[in-house]
C-alpha cells in the first residue's frame, strides 16, 4: 500500500461505523436491548466525540 | 468447478483463448485428458440451433450434430441437459477464442442468470421445494457468485468490458524516433485505480452473502439484523483502513445508510431476528405444536382452533413485517401477549355486524365457537322480539396494541384446565387476532332442523326437505324462542351471517313459528339447561344439504338471565394493559 496522508473523515467514520456496527450487532443478536433515548444518547456521544476527533485531527494536521 | 482452460496471460478474464494443445502429445492422464479435450472444445457459430454447444461438440467428436442434439434433449429428459448445456455455454469459448463471461457488464449478469438457472435446475432435481423458497435461497448464492467474480476480475486488473488487447506489433528496439516541433504538454501519470472501495465492497458482498446461505438454511444466529450490522461492521473497517491508504471514502455512503437502518431498528427495539417465510399453519394437536414461528415479511396465518392439549404450553410467534393472523383455540384456555413495533392487533370475533372471512372454508373452519365466557360479557339488553343482545368486551374489531411499542395481554376462558401462552410479538405490520366465539349474536344456534327453505333468506318458505330441490335447500337452525334462523353457512360477501331465515313469512315481520303456523317437525330444541347436542348430522339423511354447515354446537352456553346480572363494567380478568 502506498504511504498516504491521514485522512481524518475517513479515520472518524470508520471508527463511527465501527462502533455502531458493533452495537448493531449486539442488539440484533440479542445481547442487549435499546429504546428511543438509548438510541439518541449512543448517537449524540458518538458523533459528538467523532466531531471532536476530527477537530482534534485537523488542529494537528495545521 | 476447476476447469484447466489454457489463455493468454495478459491480466484479462476476456482474452481470446490461445490455440488448444495437442492432446497427443500430452501424457496419458485421463483427467489431463480430458481437460485438454475440453479446453479444446469451442462453440459453434456456424452450425448453432441456440449458443452452438452441440454444434462445438459434435465437431470436436466429428458425429452429426443431429446426433448430439439428440443426445442433449435426451439428458435434458434426464434432468442433466439444461444445466450441462447451460454450463457449456457459460464455460466453452466460441470459435474465436471468446468465452461468455468477461466480456462486458450486461453479458456477465446474463452469464450468471445462466449458472443461477443451472444450479437452479440441478437443486430441482434434488430435492421437491417450493419455487419461493428456492428463489430465497438462491439469492446469497447469486450475491455470491457475483462477489467472487468481481473479486477474481479485480484481481486479474481487467476492466468491466474492456475489449481484448490484440497482439501488439512487434516491439522494436533502439532509440526513439526523432520528433520535431513544439513540446508535447507534459501527460500527466494515470492515477492508480482506486482498489481498496472495490474490495471492501467485495467483501462486504462475500461475506454477507455466506452469512445469507447460513440464514437461508434457517439457522437462527446469522439473520438479516446480524448481517447488516457485520456489513457496517465492514464498511467501518473499509473506511479506517482508507483513512491510512486514501481513495475510499465512498463507502460513507453505505456505512451510513445501513447505521441509520441498525438506529431505526434499535429505537424500536426491533430485531430482524427471523429469516423464515411467510406460512398458514394450522395445529390441532399438542405434539405438532411448535414452541416458536417466525417469520420475515408476508402474510401468515396460524389457526389454533382446533386445539387440544393435554398440559400448558409456551408458544411464540415472531414476525419482522407484515401481516400475522391468529385464531385462537375453542377448547384451551389462552394468555394472550401481543407486543407490536410499530403495528397494530386487533381482537376480532364472528358477528353478525362484521364479515370476518371471505369464504366458506375458513366460515367452516371458525364457526366452531359458542357464545361467549361469561368474563366477556359486559352488558346485555333485549331487543325486540325476545332476543338478547350481549355486548362482548373485544366483540368486533378491539384494539389491543396500536402505535409505538405497545403491548396487551388477554386472558381467554374456554373451561379447560390448561393453558396456552401464545406470547406474539410483530415489528412493522398487523396481528389480527380471530376469537371463534360468536360476538354479538345472543341468539343460542340449536342443532339443525329437519327443516328447509326454498331459495332461503329471510322471506324463505319453510318446507320438509323432501319437498325442495337439493339445490335450493337451506337448513335451519331454531333458537330457544321457537324462532328459525338461517344456520348456513356464510356466503361470500354476506355481512349478517346467521341472520334470520323464517318464520317470518312474507310479511317480514318475525313471528313464533307457531303463530305463523309454521310446525317445526323435527327441530330438537337444546337449551341451557341440557347437554351438548352431538354433531351435526351431514346430508346422507336428506334432511342437510351440500351447501349447508353444521351451526355451531353450544358447549357452555350462558343463559340471558345470568348474562344480565353480570355489571356492564369490565371484568378484572381481561382488557388489554
Amino acid at each position: 500500500m502506498n504511504r498516504h496522508p491521514l485522512d481524518p473523515i475517513a479515520l472518524v467514520a470508520g471508527l463511527v461505523a465501527l462502533i455502531a456496527g458493533f452495537t448493531g450487532l449486539l442488539h440484533q443478536s440479542g445481547a442487549i436491548s435499546l429504546d428511543l433515548a438509548t438510541v439518541v444518547l449512543m448517537a449524540l456521544i458518538v458523533l459528538g466525540l467523532g466531531g471532536a476527533a476530527l477537530v482534534v485531527l485537523d488542529l494537528r494536521r495545521r | 468447478m476447476s476447469l484447466d482452460v489454457p489463455h493468454v496471460d495478459d491480466g484479462s478474464m476476456d482474452a481470446p483463448v490461445t490455440d488448444p494443445p495437442d492432446p497427443a502429445t500430452e501424457p496419458h492422464d485421463p483427467w489431463r485428458g480430458f481437460a485438454a479435450w475440453f479446453a479444446s472444445l469451442r462453440r459453434s457459430t456456424s452450425d448453432r440451433m441456440l449458443a452452438g454447444v452441440a454444434g462445438g461438440v459434435a465437431q470436436r467428436l466429428g458425429l452429426p450434430s443431429t446426433l448430439v442434439r439428440a443426445g442433449f434433449v435426451l439428458a435434458a429428459v434426464a434432468g442433466v441437459g439444461i444445466p450441462l448445456y447451460l454450463l457449456a455455454w457459460v464455460l466453452v469459448p466460441d470459435a474465436s477464442g471468446r468465452r461468455l463471461l468477461g466480456q462486458s457488464g450486461p453479458t456477465d449478469l446474463l452469464a450468471l442468470a445462466a449458472l443461477v438457472l443451472a444450479g437452479l435446475l440441478v437443486m430441482g432435481q434434488l430435492a421437491e421445494v417450493s419455487l419461493l423458497r428456492l428463489a430465497w435461497r438462491l439469492v446469497p448464492w447469486a450475491l455470491l457468485l457475483t462477489g467472487v467474480a468481481l473479486v477474481l476480475r479485480r484481481r486479474d486488473g481487467s476492466a468491466e468490458g474492456s475489449p481484448v488487447a490484440p497482439p501488439g506489433p512487434p516491439v522494436v528496439h533502439g532509440p526513439p524516433p526523432v520528433v520535431h516541433g513544439p513540446p508535447a504538454p507534459p501527460v500527466r501519470a494515470p492515477r492508480p485505480r482506486p482498489f481498496l472501495g472495490p474490495l471492501t465492497w467485495c467483501v462486504v458482498l462475500v461475506v454477507c452473502s455466506f452469512l445469507g446461505i447460513v440464514a437461508a438454511g434457517g439457522n437462527g444466529v446469522a439473520s438479516p439484523g446480524v448481517i447488516a450490522a457485520v456489513a457496517l461492521l465492514l464498511f467501518g473497517g473499509g473506511l479506517l483502513l482508507s483513512a491510512f491508504v486514501g481513495r475510499a471514502r465512498g463507502l460513507l455512503v453505505p456505512a451510513t445508510i445501513l447505521a441509520a437502518v441498525l438506529a431505526g431498528l434499535g429505537v424500536l427495539d426491533l430485531r430482524a431476528d427471523v429469516t423464515g417465510m411467510p406460512y398458514d399453519h394450522v395445529y390441532a394437536t399438542e405434539a405438532s405444536l411448535p414452541t416458536h414461528l417466525s417469520s420475515a415479511v408476508g402474510s401468515s396465518s396460524v389457526d389454533l382452533h382446533a386445539l387440544a392439549l393435554g398440559g400448558d404450553r409456551h408458544l411464540r410467534i415472531d414476525q419482522f413485517a407484515g401481516r400475522l393472523t391468529i385464531v385462537l383455540p375453542t377448547s384451551v384456555d389462552v394468555r394472550l401477549e401481543v407486543r407490536t413495533s410499530l403495528g397494530r392487533a386487533t381482537l376480532q370475533r364472528p358477528s353478525r355486524g362484521s364479515t370476518l372471512w371471505s369464504d366458506a372454508d375458513l366460515a367452516r373452519r371458525w364457526a366452531t365457537g359458542t357464545i361467549p365466557d361469561p368474563g366477556d360479557v359486559v352488558d346485555a339488553e333485549v331487543l325486540d322480539g325476545g332476543y338478547w343482545r350481549w355486548s362482548l368486551m373485544g366483540g368486533n374489531g378491539e384494539q389491543l396494541t396500536s402505535g409505538l411499542r405497545d403491548r396487551a395481554t388477554r386472558r381467554f376462558r374456554n373451561g379447560s384446565e390448561h393453558t396456552l401462552h401464545l406470547e406474539v410479538r410483530m415489528g412493522v405490520g398487523e396481528v389480527q387476532v380471530l376469537d371463534p366465539h360468536w360476538a354479538d349474536d345472543g341468539q343460542r344456534l340449536l342443532k339443525p332442523a329437519q327443516l328447509c327453505t326454498v331459495g332461503g333468506g329471510p322471506r324463505g318458505v319453510v318446507k320438509p326437505c323432501s319437498d325442495v330441490a337439493v339445490a335450493n335447500r337451506v337448513a335451519l337452525c331454531m333458537n330457544e324462542n321457537g324462532y328459525l334462523v338461517d344456520c348456513r353457512e356464510d356466503r361470500e360477501g354476506t355481512p349478517d351471517w346467521p341472520r334470520v331465515a323464517a318464520c317470518r313469512g312474507f310479511t317480514g315481520g318475525e313471528q313464533p313459528c307457531a303463530e305463523v303456523g309454521i310446525d317445526p317437525e323435527g327441530a330438537e330444541l337444546v337449551g341451557p339447561d341440557r347437554s351438548p347436542p352431538d354433531p351435526p348430522e351431514d346430508g346422507s339423511d336428506g334432511s342437510a344439504t351440500t351447501d349447508t354447515i353444521a351451526p355451531p354446537t353450544p358447549t357452555s352456553v350462558v343463559s340471558p338471565t345470568v348474562a344480565s346480572t353480570i355489571p356492564s363494567t369490565e371484568p378484572s380478568d381481561g382488557g388489554a394493559s
